[in-house]
Order: C-alpha cells, then sequence, then structure tokens
C-alpha cells in the first residue's frame, strides 16, 4: 500500500479545543471551500474566527447536502477555548488534520490530459456515483483524500493507464534530492 | 561459458552523475549483429559478429539542478569500468511543473567515442 493511501485512511482520533474531529469528507472539503476557509485553497492569512468556523464545520457529521440544513456559527465558548489554547497552536494541529486525511496520490502530469472543469469535490462525486455506483449520500461523505485514491483507482480498473508515481519512483525522487 | 570476445550486458544498472535510474526499469539488450557464412562443402559454418553493442532503456529521475537528457547527448556511467550511451530518445514526465523524470532509450557500442558535432 502506498504511503499516501495509509497515511488518509489510517489516522489517530484529533481532538482539537475540546471537539472531535470527523473524518475529513468531501462535504467537510465542499463546506471549507463555501465558507472561503484560509484552511482550503489558496486564501491568504486565517483568524481565530476562520478557526472556529473550520472546527465547527469539521467536528460535524458528514451528510448529504441536498438533504440537510445546518447551523455553522460557532459556539462562543469554542472561541474561548482557541483563544485559551492558543491560535498559533491550534492552527498548527488543525493542519495536521488535514493533512493526515489529505494525503493525495502522486501522479506524473501528462501533456494531453483533460482538465476538469467542474468543482473537484462535485467531480470527484459524480465519478463515485458513474463508476463507483456510490449513492449519493455516500459519495459525499466518503473520506476526501481516499476518494482522490480510489477514483484513480476506478478509472484504471476501467481500463485506464494512469501514470501513478510508483514507489521506486518516489525513493528515486528522493534520492535525487527532490521535495515531494 | 566461453565468449568471443568482452561481456555486453551487465544485469545491474549503472550509475550516472547527473541521474538517478529508478529501480528495476533498466533494461538492456545485446544488440551485436551477426551473418552465417557457409564453407564451399556445406560442412564449415562461419559466424561473423560485428558492431558489439548493447540497446537499453530506463527510467531516470533528474538530480535537484540537473537539466533533463535530450537526444544526441551522450550520458556517461560513473562506474568503475565506465560507459558511454548516447539518448535515442527521451520521453519527459513532469511533477508540480517541473520535469523530474524521463524514459530514454540509449545505445552503447565497444569502442563508442562520443563526437560533438557544431
Amino acid at each position: 500500500m502506498s504511503e499516501a493511501l495509509a497515511e488518509c485512511l489510517f489516522n489517530i482520533p484529533h481532538i482539537l479545543c475540546g471537539l472531535p474531529m470527523e473524518p475529513l469528507s468531501i462535504w467537510h472539503v465542499w463546506m471549507l471551500e463555501f465558507v472561503r476557509s484560509p484552511y482550503i485553497g489558496a486564501a491568504p492569512g486565517g483568524t481565530a474566527s476562520d478557526l472556529a468556523l473550520a472546527l465547527t464545520i469539521c467536528s460535524r457529521k458528514a451528510v448529504d447536502p441536498l438533504e440537510a440544513s445546518f447551523d455553522l456559527r460557532p459556539s462562543p465558548k469554542l472561541v474561548e477555548q482557541i483563544d485559551k489554547e492558543g491560535i498559533l497552536e491550534t492552527s498548527l494541529a488543525f493542519q495536521t488534520y488535514l493533512s493526515d486525511y489529505n494525503a493525495l496520490p502522486k501522479v506524473w502530469e501528462g501533456e494531453d490530459g483533460r482538465p476538469v472543469k467542474s468543482p473537484l469535490c462535485l467531480y470527484l462525486v459524480a465519478v463515485l456515483i458513474r463508476q463507483g455506483r456510490f449513492p449519493h449520500a455516500a459519495a459525499w461523505k466518503l473520506p476526501y483524500g481516499y476518494a482522490r485514491h480510489l477514483v484513480l483507482a476506478l478509472a484504471e480498473a476501467g481500463g485506464n493507464e494512469i501514470p501513478l508515481i510508483s514507489e521506486s519512483e518516489v525513493a528515486a525522487l528522493k534520492e535525487a534530492g527532490h521535495i515531494l | 561459458m566461453n565468449q568471443l570476445g568482452t561481456g555486453l550486458i551487465r544485469k545491474s544498472a549503472p550509475t550516472f552523475a547527473d541521474y538517478i535510474v529508478v529501480d528495476g526499469t533498466w533494461k538492456e539488450k545485446d544488440s551485436t549483429m551477426h551473418e552465417r557464412t557457409e564453407g564451399g562443402d556445406g560442412l564449415v559454418a562461419n559466424y561473423s559478429f560485428w558492431r558489439p553493442g548493447v540497446d537499453c532503456a530506463a527510467d531516470l529521475v533528474i538530480k535537484a539542478g540537473e537539466v533533463a537528457p535530450k537526444i544526441g547527448d551522450v550520458l556517461t556511467s560513473t562506474e568503475t569500468s565506465p560507459r558511454s550511451f548516447v539518448v535515442l530518445g527521451a520521453d519527459i514526465s513532469n511533477f508540480g511543473g517541473k520535469p523530474l523524470k524521463v524514459a530514454v532509450q540509449l545505445a552503447y557500442h565497444d569502442d563508442f567515442t562520443p563526437t560533438v558535432v557544431s
């Protein structure tokens, strides 16, 4: 098993400011994108309220976005707890949680690849429904990193050649001084 | 086993100063040419061998700070008995927007002397 796959499948429970974090699902990433969280994507900076919002989202159970309504307001107690434990420390712990579930498969970039134009989370759900025969809700709840691995494996199982970076290549790249 | 000339095929991959051979990708095939001629009475067979060499294929990872080899480049191994390979094919793969790996087709011949033609 690749290191990245193992990383996003096997994790210790993450508890931040007293809140147990849920396994980071496609829904969680979608919600973090929806609120333009600085912890996902390239948005700069991050305040205590950004962090409280991100913790609130990731402590909720993943749901089917078509069937649920949710209150995303962080509790005042959470903001107090973040202040108490330190914004920087909590932020680093949250980023560790994200990277634990977000160890993505590494693929050689081809010149003839077709870029995905749909939002990535929606694209993943679409592939999981179409190729993996997942029900809509189950697809949204799948752990994000695992879903990325699974979508590539489904493509390979469908007869496509996926230029995954092999373990031997990873070893050679490290020996050659590259950071992946 | 008796062999005419020097053995050409080596089972282990060579090492290069600027590239790492990806484990398990080095393939060598003897490309020495030969021709059979028979004596006049049909009882003697002679074999002529010429252009001794090997054709090779491998995936090379480019060391940090180095550039990808191009067709026509000469790669000299860093072994005790170095060999000089001419690059006949080079297919580059990128990661993170940078060329990091190249699948090469190489040829090596005995007495091969690289000559740069400008």
